[in-house]
């Protein structure tokens, strides 16, 4: 279970491209891909291995003007589906 | 045993197989239309007995890529495939079918034709008014379901294509991967490209660019398994989908979808 202290970068080998206002990523070893969109592409562009996912949240939330609460808990969420899905991994991995 | 060789041509890209001649023969003869010159990357088949008999398909072995080179392998088979040296080589039991082989060299053709700015697409090509139109989806999404209820209209291959860009746009060409019929016909123009759903009734539906970018690359076999080909293939894509619309295409075991594509496309 994550927590807003974890720092998540991009997975080995993962790519992603914008399109349009949407962000394709595409994992090359599995074959699959995704499309996230809006606060979704904003948020996973966000893991960059630097930030945590408390910063994460507090960027989004000043972009959005959406309150913090809420923006921690999408935040989470998001970041813990893409960790299942192997397109991020935790910085200290 | 003899060993043999025979240069195959697939959309003007060409790809010369070597090995014992029990092995090339049923290529020669299933491919007789592919015979070409000059000779492309080198394929070699090699028959090994201290490897152990295959207990499954090679088929849907999945790539892997390692120091830029591909390899593919499982009980009874080791491939790899150099890129840079354009050679591959095969090791595999005499038990091995023509259908594994067949797999193999697939897997290089597909590597081959990306990395000479063409792209082995997992689609029906089925040509219709002078210009092709490229179903696609995974397996059991109705490529074949197409062909079929297409009669008369030549279909390049029920399966994979090979794209390939031409002066104005992209051209999609026959392979030997896959159904084909009416064998003179070896390409035409890319008019659209075709997600295929199945329903119950015919309609088209815009796709998302996300969307469309993410289910042609899933399309792309092989190139679509190795990271570093990987940001090419979106880019490539991309262009592609500057050139071409793509849509759904809900459709059901009929061949009225035509009326539909012709509604918009024609």
């Amino acid at each position: 279970m994550l927590n807003l202290t974890d720092v998540l970068s991009l997975a080995r080998g993962v790519i992603s491209q914008e399109s349009e206002d949407e962000l394709v990523v595409v994992l090359p070893e599995e074959g699959k891909y995704f499309v996230l969109n809006g606060t979704g592409a904003d948020a996973f562009k966000l893991m960059d291995g630097q930030r945590s996912l408390e910063d994460v949240a507090f960027v989004l939330g000043e972009r959005y003007n959406v309150p913090l609460e809420r923006t921690q808990a999408d935040v989470l969420a998001l970041a813990q589906k893409m960790l299942d899905r192997g397109a991020v991994c935790l910085q200290d991995e | 045993m003899e060993g043999v060789s025979q240069t195959f041509g697939v959309g003007g890209l060409s790809l010369s197989l070597s090995g014992p001649e029990v092995w090339i023969e049923p290529f020669t003869r299933a491919w007789a239309s592919w015979v070409a010159e000059p000779p492309g990357w080198e394929v070699c088949l090699v028959q090994d007995e201290t490897l152990p008999a295959p207990w499954g398909p090679f088929f849907g072995t999945r790539p892997r890529f390692v120091d830029a080179r591909c390899l593919l392998e499982s009980p009874g088979f080791v491939g790899k495939i150099d890129p840079e040296a354009k050679r591959a080589r095969l090791r595999a039991h005499p038990q091995a079918e023509t259908g594994d082989l067949a797999y193999f060299v697939r897997t290089v053709f597909a590597l081959q034709a990306f990395d000479e700015g063409a792209l082995l697409f997992h689609a029906a090509g089925i040509v219709h008014r002078g210009a092709a139109y490229a179903f696609f989806g995974h397996s059991g999404s109705g490529k074949t379901t197409a062909s079929r209820l297409s009669p008369g209209k030549p279909v390049l291959s029920d399966d994979l294509v090979l794209l390939r860009e031409a002066e104005s746009g992209w051209d999609v060409w026959a392979t030997p991967f896959g159904r084909r019929r009416v064998g003179e016909v070896h390409s035409a123009p890319l008019r659209t490209l075709l997600r295929l759903v199945q329903a119950s009734e015919e309609r088209l539906e815009p796709m998302p660019r996300g969307m469309a970018l993410g289910e042609l690359v899933a399309n792309s076999p092989v190139v679509n398994a190795d990271p570093v080909r990987a940001a090419a293939l979106l880019t490539r894509w991309e262009g592609i989908l500057c050139s071409v619309p793509i849509c759904f295409l809900h459709f059901r075991k009929s061949g009225a979808f035509w009326e539909v594509l012709d509604a918009q496309f024609d």
